[in-house]
C-alpha cells in the first residue's frame, strides 16, 4: 500500500519536475520566433480597388506555401503551409481583379480570401494527377471563370463558388501533353505538345464549345524545351540546341514562327546558360522581357513577322515592363536594374517605344554583394499629382532574398527567404570582455613565476578599476544626455549590439549554412542578423537522400590571440568539386587569403570530418577523403600536426548505394597521406538501404560514468566515443510475407564501431516503417517509428552498460573495451507524429537530458530522459524505487506543459540543434524549418540560478534587522545586568 | 521574591512548605545557618558512616561496575531505538543515529573524570569493560549508518569521482558525400 | 462437456499453427554454413590475403559455430607475425561472402598484430548475422586484447586456438501494453480488497505507531529516573 502511494507520489513529483512551461509575461523573453515563406516562384500585388495598390503582395513558393506579405512592414499578413512533397506543391498562383486562385498538388484548386486568406472554394479535379495542371483566369466583366486544363480535360469553374460549370474531354491524352491554357478576348485556348513531333491548339469559346482543333508541325520541340506564354496568346519556345526562339500565336496557329536572336545583332559571350528562365513578369503589354544569362536581358516583342528585339540590355540581370496609364494614353516603361559595383545597383527606367531613358526613374540602390544577382524585378509606377513618377519595386535576388526598394532608392525592407532553407547550425561562444580575456590570461599560462604573476594581476585590477570608473562616468554622461537624443539612441543598440559573452554565456552567435549557398551569423538574443556571406558557387552535398553542408567550427573564441574560425563545406554547383569556405564565426570577416565566394577544392570530397584534437594553433583541421582515397586536410598546415595522430585516426564512409559500410587508417606515403581501407561491413543493399547515420555529438560531456542501481551497486555506461547507429530501411519478401497483405516493410538498426568495424548491437524491427528519427546520446539511443502493424507512433530506447565492472577506468579503446556490452531497450507508444528529435546538451553534462520531439502539429515537445529508460520496471519494487525509476507504463504522458513553443506554432521542423550555455542546467535550443525559433530549456529545473522573482530585499532587510535586533538587545540586556549588580 | 528574602532573614521562621526554597536549596543538607528543627537527628547520617566503613570496597567496587556496564546495558536500547528508526534517511532516524553517535564519543571525551571514579581492585577490568561497552556503542551506531546505506562503502558512493575515459581512437567519417 | 473440449483443442491446435510457424521461421537459419576466412600478414595498403581456415556455423539461433584451421601456422607466417609485431602493423582478417555481381563482397576487421602475437594466437570471433542468415560482419579479439610487450616463443605460435561467436540480429522491442494491463488489473483487484477486507480494530491496524510510541514514553520515564540518580553520582556514564 505504502509502496503504490509512494510511487504515485513520485510520478507526481517527476510530473512536476518537468513542467517548463512559461509564465505569461515570459512569452518572447527569452524567445523569439521568425517565419519565412521560402523561394518565390510567383508573385502579384494586391490590386484592391478601395484601398490603393500594393499593401499586400502574394507569393507562392518552393517550400509549399502561399503567402500574404504586407508592404509596408514586410510582416506576413498570412500564410498557407500545404502538405510536404509533390502534394502540397502549388503549381500555380493566379491573381486577377482581387480573385486569389492557386493550383495545388496537381489536383486542387483553390480559391482564397485575398485579405484573410480564409479558403472561399475548393475543387477536386477527379482523375489521376502525375501530369501537370494548369489555369487560367477571366476578368469579373467577362463572366468571372477559372478555367482548368488537366491532362484529361478542360474545365470550366465559376469564380464565385467553384463548380464545374463545363467539362472538355480532350484527344489523344496518351501522347499529348496539355500543358498550356491561354485565353483571349471569347476564346479560350489549349495547347498541348507532342514531343518531337508537333503541337495541338485547340479553342473553345467561355461555354465550352469547341470551336476548332489545329496541329502545328514543330519537330524540334522535346521535353526539356522552355515554353512560356507571352502577351496572353502567345507561346514562346527556346530551343536550346539551335539557339533559336519560335513563337506561335494561339489565335492564328498556323506555325511556328523562328527567330534567331543572332540575326537580331545581339552578341552573347557564352551560350545560354542552363540558368535560362523566361522571366515574363508583364502580361498586358506588349512586350516581354527574356533573360538570356545571368545578367542579360532582352525585351523582345511579339509580331506577326516573329520576335521582334525591341531592346538589347546587356549587363543587367532583371527588368520590368509596366504599363503606365496617363490620361488618355499610355505608355510602357521598361524598369531594369544592373550591378554597378559589388555593393550598388542601379536602377534605370526606359520608354520602350523610343527607347529613350527616363533620368527621372534612374537610382542608385544600395545592395550588398551578399545578396548576388537579382533575378526578378516586379513593382508599381504611378504618377503622382504633381507628375512625378513613383514607384514600389521588389528585387528578387539569387539569394533567395526579397526586397522592398523605395523610390528614393532605400531599401524599405528585406526578408531573408534563404533562413527557410537552413540545412546546418552551429552555435558560437562570443569573446569575452577585454578585461575577462586579461583575468584569463593570468591563469592561463602555466610557465610565469610568481613576480611576474603578481605584476599582471595588479594591472589587471587597475584596468579592471579603470573601466569600473569609465563605466560610470559614461553611465553619468549617458544620463544627461538621454533625454536628447533617446530615439537616435534606440536605434543605434538595435543596430549594433554588443557582441560580447554575458554572465552565463546565454547570449551566443548562431552560425547558420542554408542551402540557398548563403551563410549567415545570428545573434541568439534577438535573432538579427548580424553578418552574411552569399556563395554562388556552393550547393550542398546529396547524401542519403538528403541535402547536406558541412559547418565545422575549427576554433572558438577562447584562443585570444587568434581568431575564431569556422568553415562551411559543400560541393561546388558546377564542377562537382568541394567547395570550402572559411569564416570567422563572430564578425563573419573572411579567413585570410579567402576570395569571398570561397575556394573550390581540387578534388570531390567522399567525406569530410572535423579532428578532435587541436594543434598548436589551437586549430581543429578538418579532414577530406576524396574518391581516390587520398586524405587531405584544411588548412594544408595541419599536415605536420596530423602526423602525431595518425595512428589514432580512422575514417569511415556509408555508402547507400552499394550497401557497404568501409573504415580506413591513414598512412603517409612521399608527403602525402592515404586511407587504406581495413575494415568493411556488408549491409545488404538487396534487402534494404542505408538511410540514416547517426554518429555522437563530439562536444558532449558525460559526467557520470554509470549508473546507481537499487542494491548501491553500479551499472557502468558503455561509453564508446567512435560508435555511429546506421539505419537502413527494407520491404520483407520471401515466404513470412505472403502471409500478410501488401508489402511488409522494416528497418533494422546497427550499432557499429567505427574503429575496428565491429557491429556492437543490431534489431530488426519488423512490420514498421519510416520515418525514423534517431537521438544518439552518451550510452543510449531513442528512436522514433511508425508501426504498421499497430498503426501508431512508436518511440524505442536502448541503453549500452559494460556491466558492474569498468574494463579500463581511465581510457577508452576500441580494441581492448567489451565487444558485445550489456544492452537494454524498451519501447513506448508515442500518441503524436514526429518530424525530428534531439537532445538537451550541458556544459559538463550533469543536469539530466530532456528529448526534444518536434511533432508534425508544428510543436515543438520535451519529454524527460527518466521516462525513456529502459530501466522502468515492469512492476515497482523497493528496489526499483530505490533507483528512482518510473514504473513501466507503454504509452508517454503528452503534457501540454512540456510544449517549449507554447503557442507558436512552428511549421515543417526539418531540425532542431541544442549547445550548452554557461549555466549547467541551461540548454539552448534552435527549431529550424520554414521557420527559425530560438528559446531556453532547463531539463532539471533551474538549479544553479536564484529564482528571478526570489525576494533579494526581504531576504536582506530581515537579516539586517535581526542584525539590529541582536545588537540592541545585547545593550539593553547588558545596562540591566549593571543596573542589578547595583542593587 | 522580596517575600522570600523578608521570611528568609527572619531567623525563626520554618518553613515546612518548602515553597520558597530555592531549588538546590532543596538539596542542601541544612546549614549551620539554620537550626535544626524540633524532632531533628543527625543520627541517620553519622549511622550511615559508621556502616559504611566495613564493607566500603564491595560498594566500590559495585558503583564501580555500575559505571563500567553502564553502556553495555544501553545496547539493548539502542538496537531496539536502532530497529525503530528503520533505514529511511529522515530527520528523526538522523536524529537518533546522530545520539546513538554521540553518547559513546561523549563518553569518551570524559573518559579521563570517568576512570576517577572507578577505583578498587577490579578497576582495569573495569575500565577495559567501559571502554569495550563505548566501543560496541559507537560500532552499533556505524552498523546502523552502513545499514542506512550512509557509508561510503560501496563502488557507488564513488561514482562521481570516475573521471571520464580518455579517448584513444578518433573516427570521423558518415554517410558518402 | 463437450464444449470445453472443443474449446481445448482449438487452443492446442492454435498452439500447435504457432509453434509450427516458429519452427519455420527459425528452420531458415538453421542450416549449416561454411564461410573461409583469410587473413594478412603483411603491412600497408592493400595486403595480401592467405587463407586461414574455416568458421563452421552449425546454427545460427544456439550459437554454435567452429573455427577449423586449415593447418599448423608455417614458419614463413610466424616470420611475417613477428615482422609485424616488430612494426607495429595490424593484422587483417576477412571473409569472402558471394556477391551479388562478378566482383567478390568481403567483410573484414583487423586488430593490432601484437594482440595475436601475444595472445599466442588465441583469438575470438564475432560473426555478425542478420535476421534473413546473411553476414554482415565479422569482428575479431584477442585473448587477452591488450598488449604489453611479451616476447612469445615460437613452438607457442603453431596452432589457432580460435573460438567463434554467432551474433544474430535480434527483435527490437515492442511496447508491452499487456503485463501494464495486468498489473493495472491486479493493482485494481488489490485495492477493491483493500477498501473492502479492512476491518480490523484500530489497534490491529496501527500497532506499528501505537506501540513505539508506548515503548518511547516508557523509556522517557525510565530515563529520567536514571538521569536523577546518575546526577547523584556525579553524571558518570553519560
Amino acid at each position: 500500500m505504502a509502496a503504490r502511494d509512494f510511487v504515485r507520489g513520485f510520478l507526481i513529483f517527476a510530473r512536476l519536475c518537468f513542467v517548463l512551461s512559461l509564465y505569461e509575461d515570459q512569452i518572447g523573453k527569452f524567445d523569439w520566433r521568425q517565419q519565412y515563406v521560402g523561394k518565390v516562384e510567383n508573385l502579384y500585388w494586391e490590386q484592391s480597388p478601395g484601398l490603393g495598390m500594393g499593401k499586400k503582395i502574394f507569393v507562392s513558393t518552393e517550400k509549399n506555401v502561399l503567402a500574404a506579405i504586407n508592404t509596408h512592414n514586410a510582416s506576413i499578413a498570412w500564410r498557407k503551409v500545404f502538405e510536404e512533397g509533390a502534394r502540397g506543391k502549388v503549381d500555380q498562383l493566379l491573381y486577377n481583379d482581387d480573385a486569389l486562385v492557386t493550383v495545388i498538388g496537381g489536383r486542387r484548386i483553390i480559391r482564397w480570401d485575398s485579405t484573410s486568406g480564409n479558403l472561399i472554394w475548393e475543387f477536386f479535379l477527379p482523375g489521376n494527377t502525375d501530369k501537370p495542371t494548369t489555369a487560367t483566369l477571366t476578368d469579373k466583366t467577362r463572366g468571372g471563370q477559372v478555367f482548368v486544363l488537366s491532362s484529361e480535360g478542360l474545365y470550366g469553374l465559376s469564380m464565385s463558388d467553384g463548380s464545374q460549370k463545363w467539362r472538355v474531354p480532350l484527344s489523344d491524352i496518351a501522347t499529348m501533353n496539355y500543358q498550356y491554357v491561354l485565353q483571349s478576348e471569347e476564346t479560350v485556348y489549349v495547347i498541348g505538345i507532342h514531343f518531337g513531333s508537333h503541337v495541338s491548339v485547340m479553342a473553345t469559346d467561355f461555354e465550352g464549345t469547341v470551336i476548332s482543333t489545329k496541329m502545328v508541325t514543330a519537330a524540334w520541340i522535346r521535353e526539356n524545351t522552355k515554353c512560356d506564354i507571352v502577351k496572353h496568346t502567345n507561346l514562346l519556345c527556346y530551343d536550346q540546341e539551335t539557339d533559336v526562339f519560335y513563337l506561335l500565336k494561339a489565335t492564328r496557329p498556323d506555325k511556328f514562327i523562328p527567330t534567331s536572336l543572332q540575326d537580331q545583332g545581339v552578341t552573347r559571350d557564352s551560350p545560354v546558360t542552363t540558368d535560362w528562365r523566361s522571366s515574363v513578369t508583364s502580361l498586358g503589354t506588349d512586350s516581354v522581357v527574356v533573360r538570356l544569362d545571368a545578367d542579360h536581358l532582352a525585351v523582345l516583342q511579339p509580331t506577326d513577322h516573329g520576335l521582334l528585339l525591341k531592346k538589347d540590355l546587356p549587363k543587367f540581370s532583371a527588368g520590368l515592363i509596366i504599363r503606365l496609364d496617363d490620361k488618355d494614353t499610355h505608355r510602357d516603361v521598361l524598369l531594369a536594374v544592373q550591378k554597378v559595383n559589388p555593393e550598388e545597383l542601379m536602377l534605370k527606367g526606359f520608354e520602350l517605344d523610343t527607347g529613350k531613358e527616363i533620368p527621372d526613374l534612374n537610382q542608385n540602390i544600395n545592395f550588398p554583394c551578399s545578396h548576388g544577382l537579382p533575378v526578378e524585378l516586379t513593382g508599381i509606377l504611378a504618377r503622382k499629382k504633381d507628375g512625378q513618377l513613383v514607384y514600389k519595386v521588389i528585387i528578387l535576388s539569387q539569394d533567395y532574398s526579397i526586397q522592398l526598394i523605395h523610390k528614393s532608392g532605400n531599401v524599405a525592407w528585406k526578408r531573408e527567404e534563404a533562413l527557410a532553407y537552413t540545412l546546418t547550425v552551429e552555435m558560437v561562444d562570443l569573446p569575452v570582455s577585454e578585461n575577462q580575456a586579461k583575468f584569463e590570461d593570468e591563469f592561463g599560462s602555466q610557465e610565469d613565476n610568481i613576480l611576474t604573476m603578481f605584476t599582471k594581476r595588479l594591472k589587471t585590477q587597475i584596468s579592471q578599476l579603470k573601466t569600473f570608473f569609465e563605466w560610470k562616468i559614461q553611465q553619468l554622461q549617458g544620463h544627461r544626455h538621454h533625454p536628447l537624443t533617446l530615439k537616435k539612441i534606440d536605434e543605434d543598440e538595435e543596430e549594433e549590439e554588443e557582441l560580447l559573452r554575458d554572465e552565463f554565456n546565454l547570449h551566443k552567435m548562431i552560425v547558420i549554412a542554408t542551402a540557398a549557398g548563403k551563410v549567415f551569423g545570428m545573434s541568439s538574443r534577438t535573432g538579427h542578423i548580424l553578418w552574411q556571406h552569399y556563395l554562388p558557387d556552393l550547393s550542398p552535398f546529396r547524401s542519403l537522400g538528403k541535402d547536406k553542408l558541412l559547418l565545422y567550427i575549427q576554433r572558438g573564441t577562447s584562443h585570444f590571440p587568434h581568431p575564431p574560425q569556422g568553415v562551411v563545406i559543400g560541393r561546388n554547383k558546377i564542377s562537382g568539386h568541394g567547395h570550402l569556405f572559411a569564416f570567422n564565426p563572430i564578425t563573419g570577416q573572411l579567413v585570410k587569403d579567402m576570395p569571398s565566394g570561397g575556394v573550390t577544392l581540387k578534388y570531390i570530397v567522399k567525406q569530410a570530418f572535423l579532428l578532435g584534437e587541436i594543434d598548436e594553433q589551437f586549430l581543429k583541421g578538418v579532414v577530406f577523403l576524396d574518391d581516390q582515397d587520398q586524405v587531405h586536410t584544411y588548412p594544408e598546415s595541419i599536415q605536420e600536426h596530423l602526423k602525431n595522430v595518425l595512428s589514432s585516426l580512422y575514417i569511415y564512409t556509408c555508402d547507400d548505394e552499394t550497401g557497404l559500410m568501409k573504415g580506413y587508417t591513414v598512412f603517409r606515403r612521399e608527403n602525402k597521406l592515404y586511407a587504406d581501407q581495413v575494415w568493411s561491413i556488408n549491409l545488404q543493399k538487396k534487402q534494404q538501404t542505408i538511410t540514416q547515420v547517426i554518429p555522437k555529438r563530439t562536444n558532449e560531456h558525460v559526467h557520470s560514468q554509470g549508473r546507481v542501481l537499487g542494491d548501491r551497486t553500479v551499472l557502468y555506461k558503455y561509453l564508446n566515443p567512435n560508435v555511429v547507429v546506421v539505419i537502413t530501411e527494407g520491404e520483407e519478401t520471401g515466404s513470412q510475407a505472403q502471409t500478410q497483405k501488401g508489402p511488409m516493410n522494416f528497418f533494422n538498426l546497427y550499432v557499429i564501431d567505427t574503429v575496428i568495424g565491429h557491429v556492437i548491437f543490431h534489431a530488426n524491427h519488423r512490420r514498421t516503417k519510416g520515418p525514423i528519427s534517431v537521438v544518439h546520446s552518451e550510452n543510449w539511443i531513442v528512436y522514433s517509428y511508425y508501426s504498421d502493424k499497430q498503426r501508431r507512433y512508436e518511440m524505442a530506447s536502448l541503453e549500452m552498460y559494460e556491466g558492474n565492472e569498468q574494463s579500463n577506468a581511465t581510457a577508452f579503446s576500441s580494441f581492448v573495451a567489451p565487444k558485445q556490452p550489456f544492452v537494454m531497450s524498451l519501447a513506448f507508444i508515442f500518441p503524436l507524429p514526429i518530424s525530428t528529435m534531439t537532445t538537451t546538451i550541458t556544459e559538463k553534462g550533469i543536469t539530466n537530458k530532456d528529448v526534444i520531439i518536434a511533432l508534425k502539429t508544428g510543436a515543438l515537445f520535451t519529454l524527460p530522459k527518466a521516462f525513456l529508460d529502459p530501466r522502468r520496471p515492469p512492476t515497482p519494487t523497493q528496489e526499483t524505487m530505490e533507483e528512482g525509476t518510473i514504473p513501466y507504463s507503454p504509452d508517454l504522458p503528452v503534457n501540454t506543459e512540456g510544449i517549449i513553443n507554447y503557442n507558436q506554432t512552428l511549421s515543417n521542423i526539418q531540425g532542431i540543434y541544442t549547445a550548452p550555455a554557461g549555466l549547467e542546467s541551461t540548454s539552448l535550443v534552435l527549431a529550424y524549418g520554414l521557420d527559425i525559433f530560438h528559446t531556453r530549456v532547463e531539463p532539471s529545473k533551474m538549479f544553479d540560478v536564484l529564482k528571478e522573482d526570489f525576494e533579494h530585499w526581504i531576504i536582506a532587510s530581515v537579516l539586517a534587522i535581526m542584525f539590529l535586533l541582536s545588537f540592541v538587545t545585547q545593550k539593553l540586556a547588558a545596562r540591566k545586568a549593571l543596573n542589578r549588580a547595583w542593587k | 521574591m522580596s517575600k522570600a528574602k523578608d521570611i528568609r532573614r527572619h531567623k525563626w521562621t520554618i518553613d515546612f512548605t518548602g515553597v520558597y526554597r530555592s531549588k538546590s536549596e532543596k538539596q542542601l543538607v541544612p546549614s549551620e545557618r539554620y537550626v535544626a528543627p524540633y524532632g531533628y537527628s543527625d543520627s541517620q547520617v553519622s549511622q550511615g558512616e559508621h556502616a559504611s566503613k566495613e564493607p566500603d570496597s564491595a560498594i566500590i567496587a559495585k558503583k564501580s561496575w555500575d559505571i563500567a556496564l553502564g553502556p553495555l546495558k544501553q545496547i539493548p536500547m539502542n538496537l531496539f531505538i536502532m530497529w525503530m528508526a528503520g533505514n529511511s534517511i529522515s530527520i528523526f532516524p538522523i536524529m537518533m543515529v546522530g545520539m546513538m553517535f554521540f553518547r559513546p564519543i561523549q563518553a569518551f571525551i570524559a573518559i579521563q573524570n570517568t576512570f576517577k571514579m572507578i577505583e578498587g581492585g577490579q578497576a582495569p577490568l573495569q575500565k577495559f569493560v567501559y571502554l569495550l561497552g563505548n566501543l560496541i556503542c559507537l560500532a552499533i551506531a556505524v552498523y546502523k549508518c552502513h545499514v542506512m546505506g550512509l557509508l561510503p562503502t560501496t563502488s557507488s558512493d564513488w561514482l562521481a569521482f570516475v573521471m571520464p575515459q580518455k579517448r584513444l581512437e578518433w573516427s570521423g567519417g558518415g554517410a558518402v558525400l | 462437456m463437450a464444449a470445453p473440449m472443443i474449446q481445448m483443442m482449438m487452443l492446442l491446435f492454435i498452439g500447435f499453427m504457432y509453434l509450427s510457424t516458429v519452427m519455420t521461421y527459425e528452420d531458415e537459419y538453421e542450416g549449416l554454413r561454411t564461410l573461409t576466412l583469410e587473413h594478412a600478414l603483411d603491412r600497408g595498403p592493400n595486403p595480401e590475403y592467405t587463407k586461414r581456415g574455416s568458421i563452421l556455423i552449425k546454427s545460427v539461433k544456439k550459437n554454435k559455430a567452429h573455427f577449423s584451421s586449415i593447418g599448423p601456422v608455417t614458419f614463413e607466417e610466424k616470420r611475417a607475425l613477428r615482422r609485424l609485431v616488430e612494426e607495429n602493423g595490424i593484422y587483417r582478417i576477412r571473409v569472402p561472402l558471394k556477391g551479388t555481381g562478378e566482383k567478390e563482397d568481403y567483410v573484414s576487421t583487423f586488430i593490432p598484430a601484437c594482440s595475436v602475437y601475444e595472445s599466442a594466437l588465441s583469438d575470438q570471433l564475432i560473426v555478425s548475422v542478420d535476421q534473413s542468415g546473411e553476414v554482415i560482419g565479422i569482428s575479431i579479439m584477442g585473448n587477452p586484447s591488450h598488449c604489453s610487450g611479451l616476447d612469445v616463443p615460437d613452438s607457442n605460435l603453431t596452432n589457432w586456438n580460435t573460438m567463434v561467436e554467432i551474433s544474430q540480429t535480434i527483435q527490437g522491442p515492442v511496447p508491452d501494453t499487456q503485463t501494464y494491463i495486468e498489473r493495472m488489473k491486479r493493482e485494481e483487484q488489490a485495492k477493491a480488497q483493500g477498501q473492502q477486507g479492512d476491518n480490523r480494530s484500530f489497534i490491529a491496524k496501527y500497532w506499528m505507531y501505537i506501540v513505539p510510541f508506548v515503548i518511547i514514553v516508557f523509556l522517557m520515564q525510565s530515563m529520567d529516573q536514571q538521569g536523577g540518580q546518575e546526577g547523584a553520582g556525579g553524571g558518570g556514564g553519560r
